[in-house]
């Protein structure tokens, strides 16, 4: 019988190998001894934790992140169908997610709001290429507590910054939280604080506790009123 | 600026339309080209151009990249460097506004360089093993396949279509002049002629 660290490499090997059915089977076993959380929080958050370390290191393929995120993808479905008796959505709070403006590097992004929705939280995804504007109008609409916005290379990651100011511009600074990831700033650390970022996360796996550390700070914080 | 020529590091999927150019600008020009691949490894670029570009001192030097790893930046701002402007060498090829929009039709680019070795850069360099599961993932991710037609060498039809075929996608042919890359190349040696030698590029030649 394999303990929960075997388990783990059993998992860690399936995914790496691209075979998804095998690694959702192995999840589904977990189910049913540890439950839905217990099988999340016990082998996938740790084992795509690991892979998404080394995904921003360069030592997995695009092809690996790729299907891990299917898998998690196939855990959230399962979550929807499943009879858990506290359902998570919109407990934790609202996000806005997109790829920053000129960016189409979709794959981190939707891992991204699938870990969130796994999380807790209600996910309004804008897809690719969004510009400054629309995060911030769809961000009030759904009273969203924190934008997510994904970039991979350092030009387009720039264009951040647009958000934050506009942000300010509006005095919603404070109200509603910048959260930025991608390759770029796991390589360049001191490009969160260049874009007017409020915080990253090394991998998707841990967004939901960015975004939770971020909801949190902003109850914390009084600002203006939104112009 | 003195007569000696410039330095050019650039990517090899460019390697090919630099041959094609002006014999006078080429002679501008001291070239190397570093292999295409480098591209699906960035930090794996940053430490193969970092030691050529050292060795160059504050040589007048053009780098033929775009935005394709984390350290192009500092690159490009060190004194006697400067970029060629462009997102990536697709940008540069077609130019800004048409590759804004055929990502935003969801494109998926092909230069030709790539082409004969599509197989490899998918099950390999992508990891995903095989042409089937690279598919799925295309699929999600893209409308359409775009070969971007630099006319060299003419586009191998046959090829395409077998592509389109395995992905399940169809193939746009776009065709870009090899005049957009003799443009940039010139713009970025008017760039280093109208600065001082000891001064970088903070940002790509506009």
């Amino acid at each position: 019988m394999p303990d929960a660290d075997d388990k783990k490499a059993i998992l860690y090997n399936l995914i790496l190998d691209a075979k998804r059915a095998d690694a959702v089977a192995l999840l589904d076993d977990a189910i049913e001894v540890d439950g839905f959380d217990g099988a999340i929080s016990g082998l996938l958050d740790p084992v795509l934790r690991t892979i998404g370390e080394r995904w921003s290191l360069d030592s997995i393929s695009l092809a690996q992140a790729y299907v891990a995120g299917k898998v998690a993808e196939d855990m959230l479905v399962r979550l929807d169908s499943s009879t858990r008796s506290t359902p998570p959505a919109a407990h934790r709070g609202i996000a806005v997610l997109g790829n920053a403006e000129d960016d189409y590097h979709a794959l981190g992004r939707r891992m991204v709001a699938t870990f969130l929705r796994l999380g807790g939280w209600k996910v309004h995804d804008l897809g690719n290429d969004v510009l400054s504007k629309a995060f911030i109008d769809v961000a009030l609409e759904e009273g969203a507590s924190v934008i997510g916005v994904s970039a991979m290379m350092l030009t387009n990651a720039r264009n951040i910054l647009k958000i934050r100011e506009e942000l300010d511009a509006r005095c919603l600074s404070g109200r509603i939280a910048l959260a930025v990831g991608g390759a770029v700033f796991a390589l360049r650390p001191g490009l969160v604080a260049e874009v007017g970022g409020d915080g990253t996360a090394l991998s998707a796996v841990d967004a939901p506790a960015l975004f939770d550390r971020l909801a949190a700070q902003k109850l914390l914080t009084a600002s203006p009123m939104p112009r | 600026m003195s007569d000696d020529p410039v330095l050019l590091i650039g990517c090899g999927i460019f390697a090919r339309e630099f041959s094609l150019l002006d014999a006078a600008l080429r002679r501008r020009f001291e070239a190397s080209f570093l292999d295409s691949m480098l591209h699906m490894r960035p930090a794996l670029l940053g430490e193969a151009l970092a030691p050529i570009l050292a060795e160059a001192g504050e040589r007048p030097r053009v780098i033929l990249y775009g935005d394709c790893c984390p350290a192009m930046a500092e690159f490009s701002a060190a004194p006697g460097a400067c970029r060629t402007f462009c997102t990536n060498c697709v940008e540069l090829a077609l130019g800004g506004a048409r590759y804004r929009r055929l990502r935003g039709e969801g494109a998926f680019f092909f230069m030709p360089e790539w082409l004969p070795r599509w197989e490899e850069v998918f099950e390999r360099e992508l990891g995903f093993l095989s042409i089937d599961r690279a598919a799925e993932f295309l699929r999600e991710s893209a409308s359409r396949l775009v070969y971007v037609d630099t006319g060299s060498p003419p586009p191998p039809e046959a090829e395409l279509a077998r592509l389109g075929e395995r992905f399940g996608l169809p193939v746009l042919i776009e065709r870009a002049e090899v005049a957009a890359l003799e443009g940039a190349l010139r713009k970025a040696l008017a760039e280093l002629d109208r600065r001082p030698l000891r001064e970088g590029c903070p940002e790509p030649a506009p």
